[in-house]
């Protein structure tokens, strides 16, 4: 097996032009693909961070009240008592949050906007306040020429924890044409119908994140409370983050049958998020109050098109670039195998077997496959590596949006790296059976006197 | 003799409260009363729109009325693009068509009528008096005329109005209603509308004139610089077909 093995790394070298020609193509593709999954994981990995933080907790509960059997609203009554429950007995929880869910108008004196409304208790939510960041002055104020000494942002997302306050993404302070320091008016229906507005100042411009947020503002539980009319034993969803992420079956269904057990009315599993479901409930006869046990992935599960799309992008990328590939390695095997059909017929008439003709072959194009897919990675995770340090602005809104981010993060993770190596290696040394098999099917009389 | 002084004060002021607000609502349901429409009722209208930053747009709409049942219809004839489109409502509930699309959607009484500043009670009928508490509020001066000034909250427990503070200067001399400011709830000015021209048609079935207004202009307060005009060109009082207040005759309008 040795001497197979050292007979193969000396026709590499004494092909040297060639195997360069071939490594470079492994090496590339591989390179490519490192990329693309670090991009994927980047986009995976930034979505499902941000998403829980700005909308769901890992485990969630939430609900609707229907006062009348026509209108419903994303709301849950007695959440003290729901609340004490879930910090009872969830000791997995690593916070536990609640926050109230609307929907309205928000003016300023240029424009209008509709957007969810967040109402949020801000002293409790750390994990929140270390995903939103100020945005720079020059996302969202036209044509700002920055001062020197002046700082690039403006505002202060602490001011939050007091009633009467807002925080806006720069796209939105954008197109309302305000910053930090001026009045907005949000406009909303109560629930009697009729018509409530607060005006609110703007005392944080946050940095855009992507649509999981847009089109969301943030504003103090009080003022939602104050503009909906909603009593003190109300919010909208409890929110529990977990320390880890694997627990939010087991704590979803002790939460279940706790809260089942306390005498509230849940509601069936839907795997949607709750505005996905207000106009179904809207429709159902029911009055009163249902409980709706969600997680992460119920919440967010309208978004999981993009990371799909995404994977299925890199799928048609690799499948293509493989087929390149193996038609790439099957050449030059072909080629190889041509120059060196003498040398074949030597081999086979001082009594090589088939079997091991085939196997120099074979092993041939792994020791190939197998350095440059090596090198392919050490190259695609450097440069996965420096584009995630750089921090590239994303500057067209469309990709901000897609991407969930403004500038481009890209994540290596060890997983991805074993399982690009494998596929490329086998898939390459498999695109050698078949110029294998025919050299070693060759007659050792005929290739001896084969004139090429 | 401080006692008596006193009591005669007293007297006095509860006096004039509670006769000015029994007035006030002798007012208002004399205005509502004066603007009812007995049977059917149809109307052609004009809506201009005028949005800031925006060409104004001008629709033409019909409006078909039967408040003994409480329905209302409004179906817009112009421009071609709008042509067909349809509010209707029945009791409380309101729907939409979009011919488009030819699909009916749900709607609420704050839908801006194609986007206007026009919410579809702006051309159904006038029940203030039973929605809302009146309070009379004093003579004021509006430009030259004299007006009584209506201060209305809306009653506890009457869902769907949609602005719960209104208030309303009355022409003392026509008792016809000049101007109108809608409120939300926190008090914040939402709608300045001024009733510009009123007039009257004789309703064979009422044995009375109707009175309608022909020019209204809604300013949004909010939204400053957005306004709507609604011109009302005719009215009729003729019985209107069976089946007008029907989603499949909507439907048939646009084919």
């Amino acid at each position: 097996m040795l001497k197979l093995i050292r007979i193969a790394f000396r026709n590499i070298i004494k092909n040297r032009n060639r195997s360069i020609m071939l490594g470079s193509a492994i090496i590339i593709v591989t390179a490519i693909l490192i990329i693309l999954m670090a991009v994927t994981s980047g986009i995976s990995d930034t979505m499902l961070k941000s998403s829980t933080m700005l909308m769901s907790g890992h485990v969630n509960i939430a609900g609707f009240y229907k006062w009348r059997p026509t209108s419903a609203g994303p709301l849950i009554m007695d959440y003290q008592n729901l609340k004490r429950l879930a910090i009872e007995n969830i000791p997995e929880a690593k916070c536990v949050v609640d926050r109230f869910m609307s929907w309205g108008e928000i003016i300023s004196d240029f424009d209008s906007i509709h957007s969810a409304i967040w109402g949020l208790n801000f002293t409790e939510e750390q994990e929140l306040k270390d995903v939103l960041k100020l945005a720079d002055k020059r996302d969202y104020i036209e044509d700002y020429k920055p001062v020197p000494g002046e700082a690039s942002t403006a505002g202060n997302l602490d001011e939050l924890k007091n009633p009467g306050n807002i925080a806006l993404f720069a796209s939105q302070a954008k197109r309302l044409k305000v910053e930090a320091g001026d009045m907005v008016t949000i406009s909303v229906p109560t629930r009697r119908n009729v018509w409530n507005t607060k005006d609110l100042r703007v005392c944080a411009v946050l940095k855009d994140i992507g649509i999981t947020v847009w089109p969301a503002v943030y504003g103090t539980k009080d003022d939602i409370s104050d503009l909906y009319r909603f009593g003190e034993n109300m919010t909208g969803k409890i929110m529990r983050y977990l320390k880890s992420k694997k627990d939010v079956v087991k704590v979803q269904n002790r939460l279940k049958n706790l809260i089942g057990d306390e005498g509230y009315r849940l509601m069936e599993e839907e795997s949607a998020p709750f505005w996905k479901k207000l106009d179904r409930v809207a429709k159902e006869e029911w009055t009163g109050q249902k409980i709706d046990i969600t997680t992460w992935e119920d919440e967010i599960s309208f978004m999981k098109w993009i990371i799909t799309t995404f994977n299925s992008t890199v799928l048609y990328f690799l499948v293509v670039l493989m087929v390149i590939i193996i038609m790439g390695i099957m050449n030059t095997l072909w080629i190889s195998i041509r120059e060196r059909t003498k040398e074949i017929g030597t081999l086979r008439a001082i009594g090589m077997h088939r079997n091991r003709v085939m196997m120099m072959f074979m092993i041939e194009a792994f020791i190939l496959s197998a350095i440059s897919t090596a090198s392919g990675i050490l190259i695609g995770s450097g440069v996965s590596e420096l584009l995630d340090y750089l921090k590239i602005k994303i500057p067209y809104e469309a990709v901000q949006n897609f991407l969930l981010s403004d500038e481009l993060s890209l994540i290596i993770k060890v997983p991805n790296l074993i399982l690009a190596f494998l596929i490329i290696t086998i898939l390459s040394t498999m695109g050698a059976v078949y110029p294998s098999y025919r050299a070693a099917k060759m007659k050792p009389i005929s290739a001896i006197n084969y004139i090429g | 003799m401080k006692k008596i002084i006193i009591i005669f004060l007293l007297l006095f002021i509860s006096k004039v409260f509670l006769f000015s607000e029994v007035d006030a609502l002798e007012i208002v349901k004399e205005i509502e009363e004066r603007q009812r429409s007995s049977g059917d009722y149809k109307a052609l209208c004009y809506v201009k729109n005028i949005e800031r930053n925006k060409e104004p747009k001008v629709f033409q709409v019909v409006v078909f009325r039967r408040d003994d049942d409480n329905k209302f219809l409004l179906l817009f004839l112009k421009p071609r693009e709008m042509k067909g489109k349809g509010y209707l409502k029945v009791a409380k509930n309101l729907w939409m068509y979009d011919p488009n699309t030819g699909k009916w959607v749900r709607r609420t009484d704050r839908d801006r009528i194609g986007g206007t500043s026009s919410r579809s009670v702006d051309f159904g009928e006038s029940i203030l008096s039973e929605d809302y508490n009146v309070r009379y509020d004093g003579e004021n001066m509006l430009g030259k005329i004299k007006v009584y000034r209506i201060h209305l909250t809306v009653k506890e427990g009457v869902a769907d109005v949609l602005y719960p503070i209104i208030d309303l200067w009355i022409d003392q001399e026509m008792k016809n209603t000049l101007k109108r400011e809608e409120y939300s709830l926190s008090g914040k000015l939402m709608r300045t509308i001024y009733y510009l021209r009123w007039t009257k048609k004789y309703n064979e079935m009422k044995k009375d004139y109707v009175l309608y207004p022909q020019e209204v202009r809604i300013f949004d307060e909010l939204k400053k610089g957005n306004s709507t005009i609604n011109l009302t060109k005719t009215i009729d009082f003729k019985p209107l077909e069976k089946n007008i207040f029907t989603k499949a005759w909507i439907e048939s309008m646009s084919r």
